[in-house]
């Protein structure tokens, strides 16, 4: 499978390896559009797999550069060292998406949040109203299904919600 | 245009049951003000007592429920539009309302304004409340795709009441510890923004 | 009058009257323009009693008659002096009118000076801003999405479309990737690294990921610097070694957990496959020196498991070959063959029950056995204990029994040997006697030096942390501070400009000087009236005096001379006459004055519109009667 590598000139690789690293730390990972030329859509795919799970279980396992260099040697010698000046320079980069990755194994996990603070006038029930609102937008992925969470607060509800994340972060702080 | 309906003019059924306060004796109405204001404080009312109250001028049961029902509209709207008890005397007694009734209503409502006022507040519409919050911090070790993680992760419990009251979801959320340091600091500067609001 | 006019409306325009253009005087304001003028600087001064009043002039003749008369009452209320009904604002004066605004305007003056004293505050500022911008908002009108121009997309488009996602961003200064840069990394950032911008597919992720980003970085060094403040100082260490420590005491902790969790899982009965999971983790967990001896422990539970699992295959193993051996010679009839089967399938299944309570048995004997083995191990080890005990002391009672024979010899020898030892030791004594004392006051100097040197760094160390007190006191007060300018500085933008000081202050200076030249011009005019009339008086008396002695020559002469006898009744008309002539002059005079005085009045009075006035409430009275009839004529209908 990863003979295919070879297809590619040398020189043209480390462009495409950092592409595929891309594509395993979560970013746009490279299109068979610009390399149609070289692969055909099975290659392609197959090749890209490959050296994603290559990436991933060299840092996930904490192989060493030999083991690595042994997990691809039917490769010629020039793109082994590709791969591994590659691997080295993304190395934490890596780590930290698949830490990510490990968080994304519970059930629901925040993706992004966003929030505004409203001053509310007026209502039906009463016309000087000036009470200060925060509205907490929570975007959780649940089994791969984006799934929003509108939180509507007031201070106290705020700050109820901050000391308890305070007391959370505490224990945390001393975890790291 | 009268304030306490803040500035419209007075609906023509509010002008028709101040009629029929009328009848009742002042001290009766003072008493009927109280139940009222109990109802409007969600402390329930007292119907028994209320057909007490109006038995003596001979109330129908449609008398009743309008002199009720008028009662709430003025402390309610009264309170709504912070309109003070000597306003709200004058132009009630602009509006026909004999003196001594006048005084006895807005002494009632003077006495429980600010009372009333917390409660409109209170009970004005919400989105959704955020009832309580729980967690938990793990500490991951290894995992299948790493085999050293040696990171923490943050489990939040909210449980978040929907505007319709009564109805509470509770949402699991685990964070990295990264993304729940940045929660945190973006809250914290929310409520700064909050607090420098008055 | 011009002065004053140009003041009255100019701070009427900033209460909120439209005053137009060309109107440059009091005298030029109608009624419309009074009450609006009246009623917003009442507002202003008194919100609770302006409130009520409208500020514009009803068309119902009755319904203004009213307006007036609240108005007035309200004037009134505030301190009014002056006369004032609702004649005032219907059928206008000039004086009147302005003696009232100078009166309303001059209380605005003051209301407006005490509440600028104290800054309006955040929230009035706030709340000053939303009215604003509603306002504008509702001026603008509704506009259909497809010709909506940009700036009206801003307020007419509900919200924005895009939500707040955040993606991982490949950027090479970071706290979460490592300082020290490889040259693989340089290599990456340098050649193959894009622009932030095109490391993302979807545009609007951009800002939002850079926000985000920046957001983790800044709290997590806040927050490390805030742990480093507050506890890492303290222990000093440099920030890498007390991360270091800080991280293995941690490990430590999980690990004594672990091993304990561990631990008290094996000694319940189901020591299963994730025990076994679990000691594999923690020996790639501690990784380093310091889990050998957890690995140990590990390898007896694996021991024991390897013991408990292979057993179980080798019976199967047996029971295996037991059926194959019964199976070639069980080939009779059919019947034969399935009643042997049933058989069997009996027989076998009682073996298994069998073998299986074997395999409990075994398994509980295993467990005794392992019991059994660990305490025999330990006595084991206690017993050779004792037999290394027991052997040295054998070796010392062999060797006194060897010497024992030659007994006196071996005592001299002995002896010998014991004094020369004694010897040795006290030599040897006085030699570590030498070599301590210097040792000891090195040790001493040093110890000194060492505590001096912590005092000193304790020193600093306190030094240090009230610095970075101060620091952060002082940018907090800077960051007040500077809230405070920008609030003051809105506030400054919102007050009205063109009111300068020094162009009042100028203006009453020349005013001043104005009246200080005809104060000085009145009393010129004084002194000359003052001379004026000493000369007249001096005159009269010499013409008093002239004339008493004419008329006494004359009057002498005249008793001789008929002639002049006729001259001295002349003379006497002369006089006559000449007094006359003085009294009709200053007659004259006095009528001027009145003249003047009277003109005055009239002016004053044509000033008064009096004549239009009438007209106007001659109209305005007849606008009433028909509105009264109107009225009674629609009570008579209903």
């Amino acid at each position: 499978m990863i003979k295919l590598l070879e297809k590619l000139p040398r020189t043209e690789c480390p462009k495409f390896l950092h592409r595929v690293i891309d594509g395993v730390c979560g970013r746009d990972p490279p299109r068979l559009h610009d390399y149609s030329s070289v692969w055909s859509l099975r290659e392609w795919l197959e090749l890209v797999d490959t050296l994603s799970s290559i990436f991933r279980t060299a840092i996930g396992k904490k192989m060493s550069d030999e083991e690595v260099q042994q997990s691809i040697n039917w490769l010629d010698i020039g793109y082994q060292e590709a791969i591994l000046t590659c691997l080295k320079g993304r190395k934490e980069e890596i780590r930290q998406a698949l830490v990510e990755k490990t968080n994304a194994i519970s059930s629901t996990q925040l993706q992004d949040f966003d929030w505004q603070i409203k001053l509310a006038l007026s209502s039906d029930k009463i016309s000087s109203l000036q009470i200060p609102l925060l509205n907490l937008d929570l975007d959780t992925k649940e089994n791969g299904v984006l799934k929003p969470l509108s939180i509507e607060m007031n201070r106290e509800e705020l700050q109820n919600l901050i000391n308890s994340l305070e007391s959370a972060n505490k224990v945390v702080l001393q975890l790291k | 245009r009268f304030r306490f309906c803040g500035d419209l003019d007075c609906p023509d059924w509010v002008l028709a049951e101040i009629s029929t306060l009328a009848k009742i004796s002042s001290v009766k109405m003072k008493l009927l003000c109280v139940q009222v204001l109990k109802d409007l404080l969600g402390e329930g009312i007292d119907y028994d007592k209320v057909s007490k109250l109006t038995s003596d001028a001979k109330f129908e049961s449609g008398d009743i429920k309008a002199s009720v029902a008028v009662l709430s509209f003025i402390l309610s709207s009264a309170a709504k539009h912070n309109v003070d008890s000597e306003s709200l005397s004058s132009e009630l007694q602009q509006l026909g309302l004999p003196k001594e009734h006048t005084t006895g209503l807005c002494k009632s409502y003077e006495d429980k304004h600010s009372a009333l006022q917390v409660k409109l507040r209170e009970s004005s519409l919400r989105l959704s409340r955020l009832e309580s919050v729980s967690w938990r911090v793990d500490y991951t070790l290894s995992s299948s795709e790493l085999r050293e993680v040696n990171e923490p992760t943050v489990l939040l419990k909210l449980q978040v009441q929907g505007a319709e009251s009564g109805v509470t979801e509770t949402s699991m959320i685990s964070l990295t510890a990264e993304k729940f340091r940045v929660l945190l600091t973006e809250l914290k500067q929310a409520q700064a923004v909050m607090n420098s609001l008055n | 009058m011009e002065e004053v006019d140009k003041i009255l409306i100019h701070s009427l325009r900033q209460v909120g009257t439209e005053v137009g253009e060309d109107v440059l005087s009091v005298k030029q304001f109608s009624s419309e323009l009074i009450v609006e003028a009246v009623v917003r600087c009442l507002r202003v001064i008194e919100p609770s009693l302006g409130s009520g009043l409208s500020h514009v002039l009803p068309p119902g003749m009755s319904a203004r008659f009213r307006l007036g008369m609240s108005l007035a009452q309200a004037c009134q209320d505030l301190g009014y002096k002056g006369e004032i009904g609702y004649q005032t604002f219907l059928y206008s004066n000039e004086p009147e009118i302005r003696s009232l605004l100078m009166f309303l305007v001059e209380r605005l003056r003051r209301e407006s000076a005490e509440s600028s004293d104290q800054p309006a505050g955040k929230s009035a500022l706030l709340q000053r801003a939303i009215g604003a911008k509603i306002k504008a908002q509702l001026s603008v009108p509704w506009v259909p999405p497809s010709c909506r121009v940009p700036f009206l997309c801003q307020s007419q488009t509900p919200g924005s479309l895009h939500g707040f996602h955040a993606r991982p961003l490949s950027l090479p200064q970071s706290s979460k990737v490592s300082r020290t840069t490889t040259k693989e990394l340089k290599e990456y950032c340098q050649e193959h690294l894009p622009p932030v911008t095109a490391q993302m597919s979807q545009q609007p992720s951009v800002p939002a990921s850079l926000l985000e980003w920046h957001a983790a970085e800044l709290s997590a060094a806040l927050e490390w610097e805030g742990e480093w403040n507050s506890q890492g100082l303290v222990s000093r260490l440099t920030p890498e070694e007390y991360k270091a420590r800080k991280r293995q005491r941690f490990r430590k902790r999980i690990q004594d957990q672990l091993r304990h969790a561990a631990q008290s899982r094996s000694d319940s009965q189901h020591a299963s496959r994730s025990s076994s999971d679990l000691a594999d983790l923690l020996r790639s967990f501690t990784g380093g020196a310091g889990g050998r001896d957890v690995l140990a422990k590990g390898t007896r539970f694996t021991h024991t498991e390897k013991f408990a699992f292979t057993q179980e295959p080798e019976k199967a193993a047996q029971q295996m070959t037991t059926a194959a051996e019964s199976l070639p010679s069980s080939r009779r009839t059919e019947q034969d063959l399935q009643a042997q089967q049933e058989e069997e399938v009996t027989s076998l299944q009682g073996q298994l029950e069998q073998l299986s309570l074997r395999i409990e048995e075994v398994g509980a004997d295993v467990k005794k056995i392992t019991v059994a083995i660990s305490q025999v191990s330990d006595e084991l080890k206690q017993k050779e204990l004792g037999n290394a005990e027991k052997e040295q002391s054998l070796r010392v009672k062999k060797q006194t029994m060897d010497l024992l024979p030659d007994a006196e010899n071996n005592l001299d020898k002995l002896q010998v040997l014991v004094e020369g030892s004694a010897k040795r030791v006290v030599s040897l004594a006085s030699q570590w006697e030498k070599h301590r004392a210097p040792l000891i006051e090195e040790h001493r100097r040093l110890k000194e030096l060492c505590s001096s040197r912590e005092l000193e760094s304790t020193r600093r160390l306190s030094e240090i942390k009230g610095l970075h007190e101060k620091i952060r006191q002082a940018a907090e007060e800077a960051k007040k501070k500077e809230g405070l300018y920008r609030q003051l500085m809105t506030e400054f933008e919102t007050l009205p400009k063109d009111v300068s000081r020094s162009a009042y202050t100028q203006r009453i200076l020349e005013i001043v000087g104005n009246i200080k030249k005809q104060k000085e011009e009145i009393t010129k005019i004084l002194s000359d009236t003052k001379d004026l009339q000493k000369e007249i008086n001096s005159l009269t008396g010499k013409l008093d005096r002239t004339f008493a002695v004419t008329d006494e020559l004359v009057f002498k002469d005249a008793k001789k001379d008929e002639s002049v006898r006729k001259a001295y009744k002349y003379l006497a008309a002369l006089h006559e006459n000449c007094t006359q002539l003085i009294q009709t002059i200053e007659d004259t005079g006095t009528i001027m004055r009145e003249i003047r005085d009277l003109e005055e009045q009239i002016e004053t009075e044509n000033g008064k519109k009096t004549v239009s006035n009438l007209e106007k409430i001659l109209e305005d009275y007849k606008a009433i009667r028909q509105e009264n009839s109107a009225l009674a004529a629609k009570i008579r209908e209903a």
